[in-house]
């Protein structure tokens, strides 16, 4: 096995692939700019190297410099988390070129399907059912305006080397279209670094729903079933589940299989999860692959048991499989909630500063993907993800009231975050019925409709919450115990922030 | 020890602070005691209850809690500061000027109002690109724009004026 593997990556992620690294008594290398110096993930793993800069064009997608790391400090692997260079065949062809392994699929099945006009056609040929849209992509407005009228408006605008969100845009008639494209083309460029994009028809109703799958270097491949990710906010995901309350094993068993034949379809190797967009009569589309580790995997590895980062390691290593198909089964219900530092009721704005306290949820079923720690620093520079709370039930509904309870207990201090609209999705009517549908924060988050009454509505609580502000703003809350101090930093930070 | 006003969701409580576990909350003696774990988590004892609150945000005004998973803002202030709100208030009357800040530092990508354009409630004013997204700033309340403070492409820090609405 291996002995040592650079994770080419930040946040949450580094520690989640370290934690893995640890129990297989893996020595884990993380990698940091500037700006994350201290940050959770340099000081949480067994090495860490400084590869410079601040913005990640002048660290994280810094090729030549990860790769020299991981020669400088004897790794033998390269495990790239998800984002950054995660997803970039020329990164990994150059892995694969320096001698070092790559913990993930080949470059040529990343050009495959990273090209998401190349992966529509690959998947047309193969049988995969894909959404109408263009096959080539889209950089002059008339062109555009052709297009979409071809396939009827109201369409999609999407980066073709693109995921998470950026570069993605719903144009509604010709006349936006001018300014959207731009735009678009704007975020894509800024993103990935390519400014191309297509033309999708736009789904009514639409789910989105993706298939975990895995194959090993000897033609095994497995999927490990789906994960319902409808709870989006311009389709970035907030909330994902496992299983999906949508579909029946007739239509998972299609789903499935369909997600195999994909991944076979681009000789893929190691894990990779293939996105569909479902309709309202369950009929399904390919949307994308992305051929990495998905963020969303612990609701995955709740309900299967299976570490999805061991079995990523022991098939780069060249292991086969741990399991068969048939070994696999769904138990239980698993859910997650992204914690984002960002103001729900203020237009979702990304929120920044330092971490003065954080104290993380813990009990039986409860999983904690965390990114930082009491001290850290959420700058502007990154991801505003925080970490990812993720709990696990023998049934939905005891799922859904462990995770409510869950956030109840996930105290943080320093950043707003979007804990209060993750509990009104969890409490809402659509959502525990599961009725809901890519649209659903949407159209039914109006900003305004997360009630911060209902928690103050006991005119007991409400009493000794006055009280709480009246003692803060007189700063009797210090008078117990020591003077307070204006904030709690240590000195490494100290040296390196002010 | 001076009386507090705090206010939240547009009733007002007054409270005095006799000693480290007495106040009068609207008159009424309260016994509490505070069991601070840090200076950003407290928890409040009253009776038998435990209440927990994560302090998150402070202004000039209003204080921010995190309480069981909700956050709300509550107003404070003493005797001289809501005097002299009082007074300021009365004072500008019915004209307000909106001064547009920047919420968070980023790239300034287009700015899409001019000097002397009519501006609706919500309506974009510019486009922000901040942790990699395009944001857009929408209009706190309407009116004219009689100021623009800002160039595109200009690197803007959390704070800087960048509108002003009258």
């Amino acid at each position: 096995m291996f002995r040592k593997i650079l994770i080419a990556n930040r946040g949450e992620i580094v520690l989640r692939i370290a934690r893995t690294c640890k129990e297989m008594g893996i020595t884990s290398v993380s990698v940091y700019s500037d700006a994350d110096k201290n940050a959770y993930h340099t000081l949480w793993t067994d090495e860490s190297i400084g590869i410079g800069g601040n913005k990640s064009s002048e660290s994280y997608l810094r090729m030549d410099k990860i790769i020299e790391a991981a020669k400088s400090c004897g790794a033998e692997a390269i495990h790239p988390g998800y984002g950054f260079l995660s997803e970039n065949p020329d990164f990994i062809q150059l892995v694969e070129e320096s001698g070092l392994i790559f913990i993930g699929p080949r470059s040529e099945s990343v050009r495959m399907m990273g090209s998401k006009t190349a992966a529509r056609e690959l998947m047309d040929k193969h049988g995969v059912p894909i959404v109408p849209g263009t096959k080539k992509g889209i950089t002059v407005t008339e062109e555009g305006i052709l297009e979409a009228e071809k396939i009827g408006f109201p369409i999609l605008l999407k980066a073709a080397a693109g995921g998470g969100g950026k570069g993605l845009k719903r144009v509604n008639n010709k006349n936006e279209m001018p300014e959207i494209l731009e735009s678009a083309r704007r975020e894509a460029k800024n993103a990935f670094g390519d400014d191309t994009v297509y033309i999708e028809k736009l789904i009514e109703e639409p789910r989105h729903i993706e298939v975990q799958v895995i194959g090993d270097k000897h033609g095994n491949y497995a999927h490990l079933f789906e994960r319902e990710c409808s709870v989006q906010r311009r389709h970035q995901k907030i909330i994902e589940e496992s299983p999906s309350t949508f579909l029946n094993c007739e239509v998972r068993e299609k789903l499935t299989s369909a997600a195999v034949a994909a991944a076979k379809a681009c000789d893929y190797v190691n894990a990779g999860t293939i996105e569909f967009l479902v309709d309202k009569n369950k009929n399904f589309y390919f949307l994308e692959m992305n051929t990495r580790l998905q963020v969303e995997h612990p609701v995955t590895e709740w309900i299967t048991g299976i570490d999805l980062v061991r079995e990523q390691i022991c098939i780069a290593y060249g292991e086969k499989l741990s399991f068969t198909q048939d070994q696999l089964k769904i138990t239980g219900h698993a859910i997650e909630c992204r914690i984002y530092a960002e103001d729900p009721l203020n237009n979702f704005l990304p929120s920044t500063g330092n971490i003065n306290y954080q104290k993380l949820p813990q009990g039986p079923g409860i999983r904690v993907d965390e990114g930082i720690d009491t001290g850290s620093v959420v700058s502007v520079y990154y991801d505003p993800m925080l970490s990812k709370l993720s709990c696990w039930s023998r049934n939905r509904e005891e799922t859904i009231s462990r995770m409510i309870s869950a956030l109840k207990n996930y105290i943080i201090s320093g950043v707003q975050t979007n804990i209060s609209l993750l509990m009104w999705v969890l409490e809402h009517q659509l959502f525990t019925s599961g009725k809901y549908d890519n649209n659903f924060i949407e159209n039914h988050f109006l900003g305004k409709n997360i009630s911060l009454e209902d928690s103050l509505s006991g005119a007991e609580v409400r009493d000794i919450t006055a009280i709480a502000a009246a003692l803060v703003k007189e700063n009797m809350v210090s008078q117990n115990g020591a003077k307070q101090k204006p904030v709690h930093r240590n000195e490494w930070e100290m040296l390196s922030y002010e | 020890m001076s009386e507090l006003f705090v206010c939240y969701n547009g009733t007002e409580d007054c409270i005095r602070i006799l000693n480290e576990n007495e106040l009068l909350l609207n008159g009424k003696k309260v016994r509490f005691e505070v069991h601070k774990v840090n200076p950003y988590f407290l928890i409040l004892r009253a009776g038998n209850r435990n209440y927990r609150y994560t302090f998150n945000t402070r202004d000039e005004k209003q204080i921010g809690f995190l309480k069981d998973g909700s956050y709300f803002r509550l107003s404070v202030q003493n005797k001289l500061e809501k005097t002299i709100e009082e007074i300021s208030s009365h004072r500008q009357g019915t004209e307000t000027v909106f001064n547009i800040k920047s919420p968070m530092p980023g790239l300034v990508l287009k700015v899409k109002k001019q000097v002397g354009d009519v501006i609706q409630i919500n309506e974009s004013v510019m486009i922000l690109e901040a942790m990699k997204m395009e944001n857009d700033i929408k209009s706190p309340a309407s009116g004219i724009i009689k100021e623009i403070l800002i160039k595109e492409k200009q690197s803007v820090d959390k704070g800087t004026l960048l509108f002003r609405i009258e």
